[in-house]
């Protein structure tokens, strides 16, 4: 295979990177060891940050998030749900940085209006009585798949291919250039190369990884946040603690939900990551002293990604490593067609995309200027079925009597897992149920997929899709993607519907038995 | 003989007057029965056909085995009173203190001369044991109504609401049974009284034994002698009581049998000669006939007219058949029973949708208040719109539970009832929400609510109107997705349209909610076809309060749709 | 006429026994007692056993973590007593086991719910996921696949359009290797044509009228062909099973049996209507969709229970109290961040020591989770007792699935376990009363 330039990883920058170079007339091919978003663009809060997060402690990464949220909003309104933020302090907080905020926000172009605890709670009536501050920002949320989807979907209108699955097992070097570059398909283990004239390294928290690939080593540490999301919608804005950043201090709303997080916690491994135990419930207490409704909600599903960060921190969390991105160039490494973006966060992704398709344009000597600061986001159906409570309201305003429910939770129909088979098919992949829950909210909802992973299983049936027992297994992964969310926010109302879904499926229909034993 | 029953031609003609009243407000009362629209296809039946329908049933029903029905509910419902004492024993004693005190009386003293005369020859009102019965008769009826006071005092609210008609009724008893009292009392105490009984049945007595039986009477009949020239003396009395046992007890008791009047004569004594002077017996005699005589020509209007509603209405529907329901027999029928409601407040308290007047406080919701409604359609009484509200309101509200029917005293079907009243509403352009709500399907409605968001604010300020249970995710966020609901769900299992069938189940609500899409929740036919039935909250694992969600969701979605113009162009987006 | 009148009990008369939960453990310690002539009163939600398979298991899996599976229950048995294992069935011997399994059985049969079984053998059969379930005692409308399975005779799969769980074109390609000759078949359902939904109770109900059958049978009979048994998913009605059953077989000409399925299940329904129905008649007082509130205890150690419901609330005093509430589907185990807990008699449970050793990263892991293993242990006669091993109140009983150091999920034993444990503690309950001599026998 062929290209212009490749690249590698499939995240929110690696997406918007295809998808400046398309609108710059740059063909590319974007390779993807897992599914678009599965590492750190879809492990978060899914916040568009006003700044006001980063004002006392990263004020350049303040005003990059100020400008880059001011044109995501304008030009891709389609992922962004614009409720608004608010920043509040509980008592005990520190009273000399809430004193000090609004001077820190001027400095940095942010808009801050201030608040009173009383206006504050009638905003928000979960938050806990015992706020004392509280200032009004311009957060908003934003759906990374959505947006991750919408990049490529443009990219792809105007020649640009995806390739999941496709893990980069090497390089072939020769004269300070990558000739050709190694894949290896996850699934059937098939090898294959591509020669591009270019590589853009945007694999985020596998950066190093990749480079290492290529003989470059660069310095990277990893920080994991676990975040949770709540059964039901509890807050209208975003809501942040008003102290320097620390655990558990943002409470984001986004579609039927609400997420609360993140966690800090330096890893080793950027692949063996899963929320812990003692991270849900650290997130839980925190983030009750805010919103005390927290301690008793039901929470469906906790989740963690990585923060890719650059460069030495002296220490710590990792917070105190800037949240800022790293361009390289690796021309200085000796490898001259070959650059890695990595670090930065989800505000600045277009940013990020921006500068290293500069650099890329660059080198291949095209002139073209970038586009994405001037041109709206297309609107497809690409990916619509991910809007939480889409599919109901489309099954009910269309009547279909052919239409049926599949999954009940989050009602997703028939037709929205239909459209996603064939789109699955039509890039040539076998539709299974955890790609099906990623395109659609089937199993995201209170039943975690003991309800409706069964059904959508029994409907693959029916279309031909599975016509063996592969079936049992089809679905013992996709419990396991679901279990990985649940098994550490396991008490209350979802114990007893995890109870509920292992006494149906190992308590009746044996199906721990079907696993392959080791 | 109508002369000395009644003493004047006056009151004579009074009697006349009265039942004809009487008589022509009982032939009002079935020219309604049998003309009045209650009900479908009320206006195709014409008024012959009815009678001939219910002659027709009645026969049928006298020759057929449910004549044993009416027998047990001539002896339990209507002589013993079950229904009431099965569901309120201090109205059943009020009512039947009242009953049988009234019915007594009516028959041994009003009617002496045509019933007890007949059945004891030596019949005196004066005479035991008939004086003594007229006085617990008396007293019967007067605790009853004291208790029937109490009561209205005591239960006052939406259940047990006073009108106008309840105090006539009241008051009148009351005048008849206390001028009744005050008569025999008065009477006890008069000389002339005592001087017409000597000139009747014993004219030819010496003056000696004149004042001799005086002395008697004045010191143990109570009888008050302002002139007396004779002293009372042990040999006086023992002469006056020979006379008296000679020629009098035979047709006069002592006076102290009549254990209310004597005493209250004793009482009033100080008061006798102002009483013989203005003839007092008298007046209060005319008053106690004039008063029964009221009754008597208001009987037809009021609520008196139980007495004759109840029992028929009890008969009636002993022997009818509820399942198979003829327009015809059904439409004088329900007519009737309108008549034979007496307010009593017993369908109120035990209305399982009771709870809700507390909180919409719209008195329509409760049956009894729903009957009065019936019958104001019914009159055909041009009501104004909000009440039309109000009462269409109440009526699908209900939650056809058929506790009214089972509770009434009596015996009206008020379930068909309100199958009647829903016809009434629809004819006046209010049919049943349920029904309209069909109009739109569920999006089209959460539509319209939406371009009417600004009426929903009004709506939901409403302090207190609800319990919040749509609003409260900690009530429907324990759902675990079994199911069980929708399995259980009579309405569901009962859809056959397809159209119907692409529609949400009570699972589905719960997840609605969740979603935060409470609009399509409101709009679904589930909500507006919910029979109450309760079976989806028992059987919850999770003691969801599934019914009472979706109960609430009917009533509010009830208020953002009813300021809709249903007329008017949806201008949803298409889809 | 059922006036809407607040019941009345006698908060003076004494129960014999009270069973809290009504689950398949709350409804076998109810038939015990009544059988045992006790006054018995019985407490639980009303939807205990909707979740219910119908199968009665006994063991089949053990141990776990080998995936183990055992044709011959009693071996597995005896495995499992040899293995020094705390599971409850260790203190119940296998003939009392069996005794209780007999009872039950005869009951349902009696009450028109067949059940068959062989003394010694697990039965096989087929699940709507298409997997194969080891079950003792197997109801009577699922026999004939059993037998089917085991001849792997040509037969039909049937399904319906809308019963969006259960797909027969699942089941036969999942079994295609072991059983080559099952075919599937879909077809729209009597009556209920062009709907898109459809639910199991609600066609268990039509199919009691013999009209659907008829045109059911009419569909499936033309496409028959060499199929000696026909499958359908597992709603073969609630009251008349075995008259549909019969009637089906006449109309097709060959067996039908039932498919066991997701719940909300059909046989559970089956059950819970002839618990519910005759228990009472046999003299039951059973305070349905009432649950205990609050516990307290009278000076001669009656239990004092306070029953709510969603008006009113009731006192019942009873000698003994045999707690059969579940796990935390049925709230006889409430759980929260820091431990799980049981409400009623605040009975310290056996737990791991915190939650991160609650659950196994795998959903499936063969080991089974921890928490699974955790709840009420008892002495030999089923009265729970503390961390230090002495009984908490002489007349509490714990029964079913509440107890510690059972797996029912993994081991295949659910309702054996709820069965052979209830009737342990009514035994037990009763040779107390007897040695006190204080009950005055009916």
């Amino acid at each position: 295979m062929q290209t212009q330039v490749l690249i590698i990883g499939g995240g929110a920058t690696g997406t918007a990177i295809a998808r400046d170079l398309a609108l710059r007339g740059i063909q590319c091919i974007l390779v993807e060891k897992g599914d678009l978003n599965s590492g750190a663009s879809g492990g978060n809060h899914g916040l568009l940050h006003s700044g006001g997060r980063y004002v006392s402690n990263d004020q350049e990464a303040a005003r990059e998030c100020k400008q880059e949220g001011d044109i995501i909003k304008k030009l891709m309104p389609q992922c962004i749900e614009d409720t608004g933020g608010l920043f509040v302090a509980v008592g005990g907080d520190d009273e000399k940085f809430i004193a000090d905020y609004p001077s820190f926000c001027a400095q940095c172009g942010v808009p801050c209006e201030p608040s009173t605890p009383e206006e504050a709670r009638y905003l928000e009536p979960t938050l806990s009585k015992n706020v004392i501050a509280a200032y009004k920002v311009e957060d908003a949320s934003i759906d990374p798949f959505r947006l991750s989807l919408l990049n490529m979907s443009q990219a792809v209108s105007r020649g640009s291919r995806l390739l999941r699955r496709s893990r980069v097992i090497g390089f072939d070097i020769s004269g300070r250039k990558i000739k050709r570059t190694l894949l290896r398909n996850v699934d059937t283990a098939e090898e294959f190369y591509i020669e591009a004239e270019q590589v853009v390294n945007s694999t985020g928290a596998w950066a190093n990884q990749v480079c290492r690939l290529a003989g470059i080593d660069i310095e990277m540490q990893y920080s994991k946040g676990t975040l949770l999301v709540t059964n039901d919608r509890i807050n209208y804005r975003i809501i942040n603690r008003l102290r320097k950043p620390s655990d558990a201090d943002i409470l984001v709303p986004g579609g039927t939900v609400s997420i609360i997080g993140t966690t800090s916690t330096p890893v080793q491994d950027p692949d063996v990551i899963h929320p812990t135990v003692e991270e849900t419930d650290l997130i839980v207490r925190e983030g009750a002293v805010m919103v005390p409704v927290l301690e008793k909600s039901r929470f469906v599903r906790a989740y963690c990604g990585v923060r890719p960060l650059f460069g030495k921190s002296g220490g710590g969390d990792g917070r105190s490593v800037s949240r800022g991105f790293a361009l390289l160039d690796h021309a200085k490494d000796n490898v001259e067609n070959f650059t890695t973006i990595t670090g930065g966060k989800l505000t600045t992704f277009r940013l990020m995309a921006e500068k290293t398709s500069d650099q890329v344009c660059g080198k291949m000597g095209v002139s073209a200027p970038c586009l994405t600061r001037t041109e709206m986001l297309p609107v497809t159906d690409d990916c619509q079925w991910t809007e939480p409570g889409l599919s109901p309201r489309k099954w009910m305003r269309s009547h279909n009597t052919d239409d049926i429910m599949i999954c009940e939770c989050e009602m997703v129909t028939k037709t929205a897992i239909d459209e996603v088979i064939a789109s699955l098919r039509h890039s040539n992949e076998k539709p299974g149920l955890v790609d099906i829950c990623m395109r659609t909210r089937l199993g995201r909802g209170a039943c975690q997929g003991a309800f409706c992973g069964p059904r959508a299983l029994a409907y693959l049936y029916e279309c031909g899709e599975f016509k063996t027992r592969e079936g049992l297994a089809d679905i013992g992964r996709f419990f396991q993607e679901r279990w990985k969310g649940i098994h550490a926010i396991l008490w209350g109302d979802q114990m007893i519907q995890a109870e509920l879904m292992e006494s149906i499926h190992c308590g009746l229909f044996d199906e721990e038995l079907y696993t392959q034993s080791k | 003989m109508a002369k000395t029953l009644l003493g004047s031609t006056f009151l004579f003609a009074c009697l006349y007057a009265s039942l004809g009243i009487c008589f022509a407000g009982i032939m009002y009362r079935l020219y309604r029965w049998f003309n009045m629209n209650v009900g479908p296809a009320a206006g195709t039946v014409s008024p012959s056909r009815r009678v001939a329908a219910v002659l027709r049933g009645s026969v049928a029903g006298f020759f057929s085995p449910r004549i044993l029905w009416l027998l047990k509910a001539l002896v339990l419902d209507i002589f013993f009173q079950w229904r009431i004492l099965k569901t309120d024993f201090i109205r059943w004693l009020m009512h039947t203190l009242i009953f049988f005190g009234f019915t007594m009386l009516m028959l041994m003293h009003a009617l002496d001369e045509l019933v007890t005369k007949k059945l004891f020859p030596n019949y005196f009102s004066t005479l035991d044991p008939f004086q003594y019965l007229r006085n617990v008769f008396g007293v019967m009826v007067v605790a009853g109504v004291c208790i029937a006071i109490y009561r209205r005092i005591r239960h006052r609210g939406p259940s047990l609401f006073t009108r106008y008609p309840d105090r006539i009724a009241i008051v009148l008893l009351a005048v008849i049974m206390i001028t009744g009292f005050l008569v025999e009392s008065t009477k006890i105490l008069s000389e002339s009284v005592f001087n017409r009984m000597m000139n009747d049945y014993s004219p030819a007595g010496s003056p000696a034994e004149e004042n001799a039986l005086k002395a008697y009477w004045s010191q143990e009949y109570g009888t008050f002698f302002p002139q007396a020239d004779f002293r009372i003396t042990p040999g006086l009395l023992a002469t006056g009581k020979e006379l008296n046992e000679q020629s009098c007890v035979s047709c006069h008791s002592s006076t102290k049998s009549a254990f209310v009047s004597f005493p209250l004569a004793m009482t009033a004594r100080p008061a006798a000669a102002a009483f013989e002077s203005m003839k007092a017996d008298m007046m209060l005699y005319y008053i106690h006939v004039l008063a029964c005589f009221l009754a008597l020509a208001y009987l037809p209007f009021s609520k008196f007219f139980h007495l004759v509603t109840d029992p028929l209405s009890l008969l009636v529907n002993g022997v009818s058949d509820r399942k198979h329901i003829n327009p015809a027999s059904a439409m004088p029928r329900r007519a009737m029973e309108l008549d034979a409601c007496t307010s009593c407040g017993t369908c109120s308290r035990y209305c399982s949708v009771a709870p809700v007047y507390r909180i919409m406080h719209n008195i329509g919701i409760l049956p009894m208040d729903k009957l009065r409604s019936v019958r104001r359609l019914g009159n055909g009484k041009v009501l104004s719109a909000a009440d039309l509200a109000a009462i269409s309101e109440g009526a699908f509200i209900c939650t056809s539970c058929n506790k009214c029917t089972e509770v009434c005293p009596a015996g009206i079907n008020l379930q068909d009832q309100w199958f009647a009243q829903k016809e009434l509403l629809a004819e006046k352009g209010h049919p049943d929400p349920h029904r309209w709500i069909k109009d739109f399907n569920a999006t089209e409605w959460s539509d319209l609510m939406r371009q009417h968001e600004s009426s929903w604010k009004e709506v939901d300020t409403v302090k207190g109107r609800y319990y919040n249970l749509t609003d409260d995710s900690d009530v429907f966020a324990p759902c675990i997705q079994c199911q069980t609901c929708t399995n259980v769900c009579p309405v569901v299992a009962a859809r056959t349209e397809p159209r119907d069938a692409v529609d949400i189940t009570p699972q589905k609500i719960m997840n609605l909610l969740r979603l935060g899409l409470n609009d399509l929740a409101m709009g679904s036919r589930m909500v507006w076809d919910c029979t109450t039935c309760y079976q989806c909250q028992e059987n919850c694992p999770q003691g969801i309060k599934v019914t009472e969600i979706i109960y609430e969701l009917k009533n509010r979605a009830y208020d953002h749709v009813k300021t809709i113009d249903r007329t008017e162009k949806i201008k949803g987006e298409s889809c | 006429m059922a006036l809407p009148k607040s019941h009345n009990y006698d908060s003076k008369h004494i129960f014999d026994i009270m069973v809290i939960g009504s689950g398949i453990a709350g409804m076998a310690a109810s038939l015990f007692a009544v059988n045992r002539k006790l006054s018995t009163v019985q407490a639980g939600s009303a939807g205990g056993t909707l979740f219910t398979s119908g199968l009665f298991d006994l063991l089949s899996v053990y141990p776990v973590e080998e995936k183990k599976l055992w044709s011959r229950p009693w071996d597995a048995m005896a495995a499992l007593r040899a293995s020094g294992s705390h599971h409850p069935y260790t203190r119940v011997s296998d003939e009392n086991i069996q005794r209780s399994f007999d009872e039950i059985v005869s009951f349902l049969n009696a009450k028109g719910m067949k059940f068959h079984y062989d003394k010694n053998l697990n039965q096989k059969m087929i699940t709507s996921m298409g997997t194969l379930k080891y079950s003792y005692c197997v109801p009577e409308s699922m026999w004939a696949g059993v037998e089917a399975y085991e001849k792997k005779a040509p037969c039909l799969i049937v399904d319906f359009k809308g019963l969006k769980e259960f797909s027969a074109r699942q089941i036969a390609a999942t079994l295609q290797e072991e059983w080559p000759a099952i075919r599937p078949l879909r077809v729209e359902f009597p009556g209920m044509s062009g709907r898109t939904e459809i639910h199991a109770v609600h066609l268990a109900r039509a199919l009691e009228l013999s009209a659907t059958r008829v045109e059911l049978a009419a569909l499936i009979k033309p496409r028959l062909c060499d199929a000696v048994s026909v499958g359908f998913p597992a709603v073969l009605g609630i009251k008349r099973t075995q008259v549909i059953l019969a009637h089906l077989h006449q109309l097709l000409g060959v067996p039908v049996f039932e498919i066991p399925m997701m719940p909300a299940s059909v046989p559970g329904f089956r059950l819970k209507e002839i618990f519910d129905s005759e228990l009472p008649q046999m003299g039951l007082l059973r305070l349905i969709d009432k649950r205990v509130d609050s516990v307290a205890r009278t000076d001669r150690g009656n239990f004092l229970l306070t029953i709510g419901g969603y008006e009113e609330t009731h006192t019942i005093q009873a000698r003994a109290v045999i707690l059969a509430t579940g796990r935390f589907m049925g709230k006889g185990l409430l759980s929260d961040r820091k431990g799980i807990y049981e409400p009623l008699f605040n009975i310290p449970l056996f737990q791991p020591e915190n939650r991160m050793a609650w659950h196994h990263e795998q959903f499936l892991h063969p080991a089974g989770h921890p928490i699974n293993s955790a709840g009420v242990e008892v002495d030999d006669t089923f009265r729970p007792v503390d961390g230090t091993g002495s009984v908490i109140h002489d007349n509490l009983y714990a029964a079913g699935s509440i107890l510690a150091h059972q797996d029912w999920m993994r081991m295949k034993c659910g309702s054996g376990l709820a069965i052979s444990t209830a009737y342990a503690a009514v035994n037990a309950a009763i040779e107390k009363f007897i040695n006190k001599q204080d009950r005055i026998t009916a």
